[in-house]
């Protein structure tokens, strides 16, 4: 094994938990999560010569993956599928603390997907990577826009979907 | 708890599912017809190539294949050109940030820029002068004046070469301008604010 395999082994060793949560927010079947997988797969290979450390290398991952999420194509469904995997945390992380003490249910996780899932396309990248707990300045690295967008940005998506569930815009 | 929801806004024209398939299916064309393009001039040039050392027909003057020489010119420059947009297009840099990536796929999209202007300018330019000074020769053309034959020469050159643009055009308008319309409108919401 030479050192560009066991580089390669080992990013993806340490990077698999990352690329498989991308794959879930993108691929709508198991199926389908697989092949990008595999396709993340080669494109970090491929792309591994290039890596000259000017970002962490999960930072670099997650790029990869985004790009080739963004570029996969559903082979069955001509559009894919963005699933949101919601637990209250992640709820009350994203519409504030009092998400616990007002809606805890499984209709108003439901709720809060179907909201996510009506951001534009951009917003809900940024989502997917909010949830992913990364911080505005990793989350800016990956996207290509400043931190302070990023910030602005997330403060109006999470403003948004605060007031929509907080609204009773939606029967629950 | 996981849900698995359809997308509501599926019909958006900045839906970047729909974007990025129409994005990965024009790229895998573009790529063909690159290499294809590529494969033709190569052949020609190599013909033409052949013809000039080899061909000995003594009624080629020194005109005749100077005039060779500048379609090999022509042919070879046009293979160097395709070649370099083919490996341009293989290379998709996923690493990059989405940003970066989007618009350099925008810029692969465009009807114009820097380099394609300039090469096609060059490219008529060159093929104009040696078409022309080919065609002033011609036998068929004898009956007429210089100017006459010039601008007979110039007037079916040109409007093949509009007729080309056009279909060109045309074939651009219908597959890669909504690529490159839905492509500017992702950059600008996410650049929005910077």
């Amino acid at each position: 094994m030479n050192s560009k395999d066991k580089q390669y082994k080992q990013i993806i060793e340490e990077n698999q938990s990352r690329i498989r949560s991308v794959c879930r927010y993108y691929a709508g079947t198991s199926d389908d999560s697989e092949d990008l997988y595999q396709e993340i797969l080669i494109n970090v290979w491929r792309g591994l010569e290039k890596f000259r450390g000017d970002s962490q290398l999960s930072t670099w991952v997650y790029r990869i993956a985004v790009n080739t999420a963004l570029s996969f194509v559903n082979k069955k469904n001509k559009y894919l599928n963005f699933n949101t995997y919601l637990d209250d945390g992640k709820a009350a992380n994203l519409v504030g603390e009092d998400w616990e003490e007002s809606i805890v249910h499984e209709k108003q996780l439901e709720l809060m997907s179907n909201l996510i899932n009506q951001l534009s396309v951009v917003d809900k990248i940024i989502m997917s990577l909010v949830l992913e707990e990364l911080s505005s300045k990793e989350i800016s690295e990956i996207v290509g826009i400043t931190e302070s967008n990023v910030r602005v940005k997330i403060h109006r998506i999470k403003e948004e979907l605060r007031e929509k569930v907080k609204g009773g815009q939606y029967d629950i | 708890m996981t849900f698995n929801n359809q997308p509501k806004n599926i019909e958006e024209p900045a839906n970047l599912d729909q974007v990025m398939d129409s994005l990965r299916k024009l790229d895998v064309r573009n790529r063909k017809l690159m290499q294809g393009m590529y494969i033709v001039y190569v052949v020609f040039a190599l013909i033409y190539t052949g013809l000039l050392i080899l061909n000995p027909d003594p009624e080629l003057t020194l005109n005749h294949r100077l005039q060779g020489g500048m379609y090999v010119l022509i042919f070879g420059m046009s293979a160097i050109y395709f070649r370099y947009h083919f490996r341009k297009n293989k290379s998709v840099d996923y690493s990059a940030p989405v940003l970066e990536m989007l618009t350099a796929a925008r810029k692969r999209h465009k009807l114009w820029t820097a380099g394609t202007v300039g090469f096609i300018i060059a490219m008529v330019g060159l093929t104009d002068i040696v078409v022309t000074w080919a065609m002033l020769d011609d036998k068929f053309l004898s009956d007429y004046s210089q100017i006459i034959r010039i601008l007979i020469i110039q007037s079916a050159y040109f409007l093949t070469m509009g007729i080309s643009f056009l279909i060109g055009y045309i074939t651009w308008r219908r597959k890669s301008m909504p690529l490159v319309h839905n492509l500017t409108r992702i950059i600008e919401e996410m650049e929005q604010g910077e």
